[in-house]
């Protein structure tokens, strides 16, 4: 297996090529020398082609979680057996830019949408933002009702553009 | 243990010679291995990919894991055979590292004749099944094969160790608590159908996987019945109502994800606890292996200097060093592992058929695994050698050989003919794992040798007709047979036929060793019934 | 210290780093504390360190807080006789504050009336233009009446729309054209009526560029002493997001002016607790009115820190009824501090708020470093409150080195598990305008090009990506579970 992380919306390969006292990585197809030494659950010195560093990590799921040089980093551990399950967001599937609540939809199943029209209200940190639609098209399925909370990046609405799948 | 001290020197116009001979067969063979492995015609691979499958070394990769080895068996299998339209004879097999656990790899390469099974490929799966068995390791089976090549089918379906003997063997690794995981890529037809169903685990593809004793053509011949792939054995219907596979995958690395998580699951064996010590690299380079090894069969050259650059820090305790000079014989480590290694350096005579004989005997009593470098022109001949028993000597060292209880390991460096093969454990002596060098040779005897008895028995035989040999023709008989003998006598043939497990870079034998090595510990040492004999 | 009781118990009516905060407060004071919190809340720290802790329901966390029923029974319940609502919540709600008293209970802050009067924008504007004080212009009508739209369009744009009853940069939209006023006072009343309950707006000129400089107040119903100002123009969607004391744009002339005219406003009020009056300060030196906050703000710490005061105490010692102890000759400013609100945000992508956990914290501290939060490891960061996650305060003998402080301060602040926008913060801070002073409300907006987050250098990205992996859960294991030889053999194949 190869261990792939998501930095930035890029897509890293980081190899491990050999392990000893040292470790050698291959990130992106470039040779790396470095060495880890933990000194807690949290921490750790981190030497880099001889740069060394202090480094503290953690990790929820597939999520990391790391700082170092005074900044902080989000990187996906990417499941490269990734079940590839719901395809790609078409041009009709409206995800939630944020974590927030479901206000109320001022459209219905099945109706005609036009683009730029106003399909629904959410909220999410005391900040209201109306979801306009960015197509002409059919309503075909509305992800929450009124009061229910939902996730970043969950499906909202989906419109349905005529003579596609 | 001291290091060796190589009188190596790497400015002398002989090391020089022999680098540059042996850069170019290096290059020769790495092409050829090359070639075995990924050089496939177009259509092949368009085939395979436009079906949504992953080549089969991506599948091997996405198995692996990251940062481990993996040691490839017989890469040049069938090379030299079926003119040369089954590289690989179609099937990957080695030993890999899934999950920190040692397994063996059985992986079909669709890429060849659809993975169909050649009577080579047969002998491969098999030969990686005996490895599985001698060394108690884990199995994972990459099932996507055609079926048996038809027309060889009579060359690999009827005797003891064809076909048959494939799933004789899961059935034995099972029996020992050795796991076995197939993951289903594509089709399992007929006799392939049991490697998945004798499988402990298996995992099955939607839509490109498939188990079944007869596919749709042949049930529809035996009884009319009409039915799909996908019906008669596909995943769904495996993993719902049959309960023939385990797990549905919806894609291959669905399949991968899924056979990783099962051998998880499998339980950490507990190794035979050689004596080990901090690993080491060479002294000498490695790479100084192309200058020692000669341009010539019948040029020799000090097996120390091969000692010196596989073992770590070079260090080696030789063992009776003025004694029986012709076998060089002692302990080392490689990766750190205690072995006990026997080189040859010159041919075989009564002291140093005794010496090995003891050594090995020494080897057996300490735990310690042996290590055969093979550069033998076999026993001395001649009345002065028979009188003191040279046959009986040699009688001696096969008679332990044979019988040692660890594990044996052999490189075939330069030469190995005759008797001395067997002394030396050869093929039919059970090393765990038996790699050749490119230019090494493996025969009855050398090939001027026994061109030159063939002349002499054809001239004989001639003179007993009466007719007077013509030199010409006799030039031309030896010059032919000469040709054909060394053919036969070459790696690439003995490794297109799987008399060996592969040949390698002299420079990754340390590697290989190693690997072999630490996988033969999840075999117990059985232990040792005589004392040492002082032979 | 002293022998007589302030307060028999105190109930903390809020959450979070102000409760933290508040509670540190009463146990200087040696005054029994009651902590009142949701399900979602039971491990933070004031939970853990107040004299008792009693849980609260609600059909969401932010229900509960604001259940008056609720709060008022545990009052009776405990024995509690003053409760401290902090800010946000219940702080400026009169009702609260009329049935806590007639329950026997002090609210610890200004009175029902003044609450009423500052709280609602309408009338506030209203009392501080009748006291001579001055106010930014505004069309004078209900949004309802008829000719509303035509006359708020002649006054000209920019304009902003605010909720009658909102306040703390809540329910404020800025219009720039007559085409978007119809729809901004729709969504604005809407979330008028669901967070305020009261659809009532108002409209005034934008000053763009103005900014946004706010006076602390404290009174005791008799006296009224100012502890200078605060600026708090670094804000993005009209919340502060970096506070400061004094402001740099002030001399010693104008701070008087500003200041007295908020002790004023105060004290024509009677006020009593601590409050804040915030103003719009122009580029030619002109300020107006903005609002009244009738509780503690916020951005309190940097006027304790640069004045020596502690507010909270101030406020608990008011109410008990002990009069004002700071006198205006006693208000001498000393040095610079600068607050940065840290916030679960993706401040470089439009300030989307963010969700995720603690997985990890390690606070700041140092000499004159103050950090406020409520964070534990193990908390989730959910939509259901404020982004704002905590505050970090420096003070220092000067601007540039609160400044510098405050940027150390921030890079050593490890908090893993949610995004947030210290990156951001450092930007604004080591901006050259920011550096010069040169600030307005505008600042976020104006300068967004310069406030982009920094590329990660080649070497960066390498060390990002190995520490990634070699700190993976699952690659440890893998690594872990290798054995010796393999892993030194490493990747290689024959």
């Amino acid at each position: 297996m190869t261990p792939t992380y998501v930095l930035n919306e890029n897509t890293h390969a980081v190899e491990l090529v050999r392990r000893s006292d040292d470790i050698t990585l291959e990130i992106d197809g470039h040779l790396v020398d470095a060495r880890i030494h933990w000194l807690d659950r949290y921490q750790c010195e981190l030497t880099i082609n001889g740069k060394s560093r202090e480094v503290y990590a953690a990790q929820d799921d597939n999520k990391l979680f790391l700082h170092l040089d005074g900044k902080t980093f989000q990187l996906d551990a990417l499941d490269e057996f990734g079940a590839g399950d719901e395809g790609g967001a078409g041009g009709g599937r409206i995800k939630a830019p944020m974590p927030g609540v479901m206000i109320e939809s001022y459209v219905s199943e099945g109706q005609q949408v036009n683009d730029g029209d106003a399909l629904m209200l959410i909220e999410s940190m005391k900040l209201q933002t109306e979801i306009k639609a960015p197509i002409s098209g059919t309503v075909k399925s509305i992800g929450f009702a009124a009061g229910a909370s939902f996730d970043k990046g969950v499906t909202l609405i989906d419109i349905e553009v005529p003579g596609s799948e | 243990m001291r290091r060796i001290q190589s009188k190596l020197n790497t400015n002398s116009q002989e090391y020089k010679q022999f680098k540059a001979y042996n850069t170019q067969v290096m290059e020769e063979f790495r092409q050829k291995q090359f070639d075995a492995r990924y050089t496939r015609a177009q259509r092949d691979l368009d085939r395979v990919l436009g079906q949504g499958k992953m080549l089969p070394r991506d599948r091997i990769k996405m198995l692996l894991d990251p940062g481990t080895p993996f040691l490839e068996f017989s890469t040049l299998a069938a090379a030299e055979a079926y003119d040369g339209i089954a590289p690989l004879s179609g099937v990957i097999t080695g030993i890999g590292i899934v999950g920190g656990r040692e397994v063996v790899i059985n992986c079909s390469d669709p890429t060849v004749k659809g993975g169909a099974w050649f009577p080579l490929t047969v002998k491969k799966m098999v030969r990686a099944l005996d490895i599985a068995i001698e060394n108690r390791l884990d199995v994972i089976h990459m099932c996507d094969a055609a079926g048996g090549y038809l027309p060889l089918q009579f060359d690999l379906f009827g005797d003891k160790h064809m076909a048959g003997r494939i799933f004789r063997n899961q059935v034995q690794l099972s029996k020992m608590g050795c796991k076995q995981l197939s993951l289903v890529f594509g089709h399992c037809t007929a006799g392939g159908a049991y490697t998945p169903a004798l499988s402990d685990y298996s995992v099955i593809v939607e839509g490109t996987g498939a188990v079944f004793l007869g596919g749709p053509p042949l049930v529809k011949a035996a009884t009319g019945e009409v039915v799909s792939v996908d019906d008669l054995g596909g995943a769904t219907m495996h993993t719902t109502v049959s309960g023939t596979c385990d797990y549905h995958a919806h894609n291959e690395s669905d399949a991968i994800a899924k056979g990783r998580e099962v051998v998880s699951q499998w339980e950490r064996k507990v190794k035979f606890d050689l004596q080990r010590e901090t690993p080491e690299d060479p002294y000498y380079d490695p790479s100084e292996l192309y200058g020692i090894i000669p341009d010539d069969i019948k040029k020799g050259f000090d097996i120390r200097e091969v000692i010196a650059r596989m073992v770590d820090g070079s260090r080696f305790a030789e063992y009776q060093p003025d004694y029986g000079q012709t076998i060089v014989c002692g302990y080392a480590n490689i990766h750190g592992y205690k072995v006990g290694i026997l080189g040859n350096n010159g041919v075989l005579l009564n002291e140093s058929t005794l010496k090995a004989t003891h050594f090995m005997s020494l080897c057996n009593q300490n735990n310690v695994p042996l290590v055969f470098l093979q550069n033998i022109t076999g026993f001395m001949v001649g009345q002065e050698y028979e009188r003191r028993g040279i046959t009986k000597d040699g009688a001696k060292m096969l008679m332990v050989q044979g019988g040692v209880d660890v594990p044996k390991f052999t490189v075939m460096t330069n030469g190995s003919f005759g008797a001395g093969n067997y002394g030396m454990c050869g093929r039919s002596w059970d090393p765990r794992t038996l790699f050749a060098w490119p230019k090494s040779q493996t025969a009855v005897m050398g090939a001027e040798q026994a061109c030159k008895t063939l002349a002499i028995i054809k001239i004989n035989q001639l003179k007993r007709e009466g007719i007077e040999p013509d030199p010409a023709l006799l030039a031309q008989i030896e010059a032919d047979t000469l040709k054909s003998f060394e053919h036969q006598t070459s790696a690439y043939y003995t490794s297109s036929e799987i008399w060996d497990d592969g040949i390698i870079d002299p420079v990754d034998t340390r590697n290989a060793l190693g690997i072999s090595i630490a996988a033969s510990l999840n075999a117990p040492f059985e232990g040792t019934n005589y004392g040492v004999m002082r032979y | 210290m002293t022998t007589e009781t302030l307060f028999n118990k105190v109930l903390i009516a809020n959450r979070g780093e102000i409760a933290l905060r508040v509670l540190r407060c009463l146990q200087q004071l040696g005054i029994p504390s009651v902590a009142i919190y949701h399900d979602s809340d039971k491990n933070s720290p004031v939970v853990r360190q107040a004299d008792e802790a009693i849980e609260i329901f609600g059909d969401s966390p932010s229900a509960a807080h604001l259940d008056v029923a609720q709060i008022i029974d545990i009052c009776k319940r405990l024995g509690v006789d003053g409760v401290h609502p902090c800010y946000g919540f219940l702080s400026e709600n009169a009702g609260f504050s009329r049935e806590l008293a007639n329950n026997g209970i002090t609210f610890i802050g200004p009175s029902a009336e003044v609450i009423e009067l500052m709280g609602d924008k309408i009338t506030s504007r209203e009392f501080v233009e009748e006291h001579g004080f001055p106010v930014p212009p505004s069309v004078d009508m209900d949004a309802d009446a008829p000719g509303f739209i035509d006359a708020v369009a002649a006054m000209g744009f920019p304009l902003v729309v605010k909720a009658s009853a909102g306040g703390g940069g809540k329910g404020m939209s800025i219009v720039n054209s007559k085409d978007e006023l119809e729809s901004t006072l729709r969504v604005a009343a809407s979330e008028a009526e669901k967070y305020f309950g009261d659809k009532r707006v108002y409209v005034e000129r934008y000053f763009e560029n103005a900014r946004h400089i706010e006076v602390q107040v404290v009174g005791d119903g008799t006296n009224v002493v100012h502890i200078g100002e605060r600026e708090c123009s670094i804000q993005r969607r009209f919340q502060k997001i970096i506070e400061e004391a004094p402001s740099p744009a002030l001399d010693a002339a104008k701070r008087k002016e500003v200041c007295e005219a908020a002790a004023g406003i105060a004290k024509a009020a009677s006020y009593v607790s601590a409050g804040t009056v915030e103003f719009l300060y122009t580029s030619n030196g002109e300020f107006f009115f903005l609002e009244m906050n009738t509780r503690i703000q916020v951005e309190h710490p940097v006027t304790e820190m640069v004045y020596n005061v502690d507010l909270v105490a101030e406020q608990v010692k008011i109410a008990a009824g002990k009069p004002l102890s700071i006198k205006q000759k006693d208000v001498v400013m000393n040095g610079h501090a600068v607050e940065c609100r840290l916030c679960a945000e993706d401040a470089f992508n439009d300030f989307m708020p963010e969700t995720g956990k603690v997985l990890f914290l390690k606070e700041p501290s140092g000499e004159g470093v103050r950090f406020d939060s409520g964070l534990y490891q193990g908390q989730a960061i959910t939509t259901a409150f404020d982004p704002m996650l905590a505050k970090l305060i420096v003070h220092a003998p000067t601007r540039q080195q609160a400044i510098d402080g405050c940027i150390e301060k921030l890079k050593e602040l490890v908090l893993l598990g949610v995004n947030t926008n210290s990156e951001y913060l450092i930007k604004v801070l080591e901006h050259a305008k920011f550096i010069e002073g040169d600030i307005d409300t505008g600042f976020v907006g104006t300068y967004a090009t310069d406030l982009k987050k920094d590329e990660l250098s080649a070497e960066q990205q390498r060390a990002v990506l190995s520490a990634a992996m070699l700190s993976d859960r699952s690659m440890r294991l893998i690594m872990e579970n290798t054995p010796d030889i393999y892993a030194s053999i490493g990747r290689w194949s024959n």
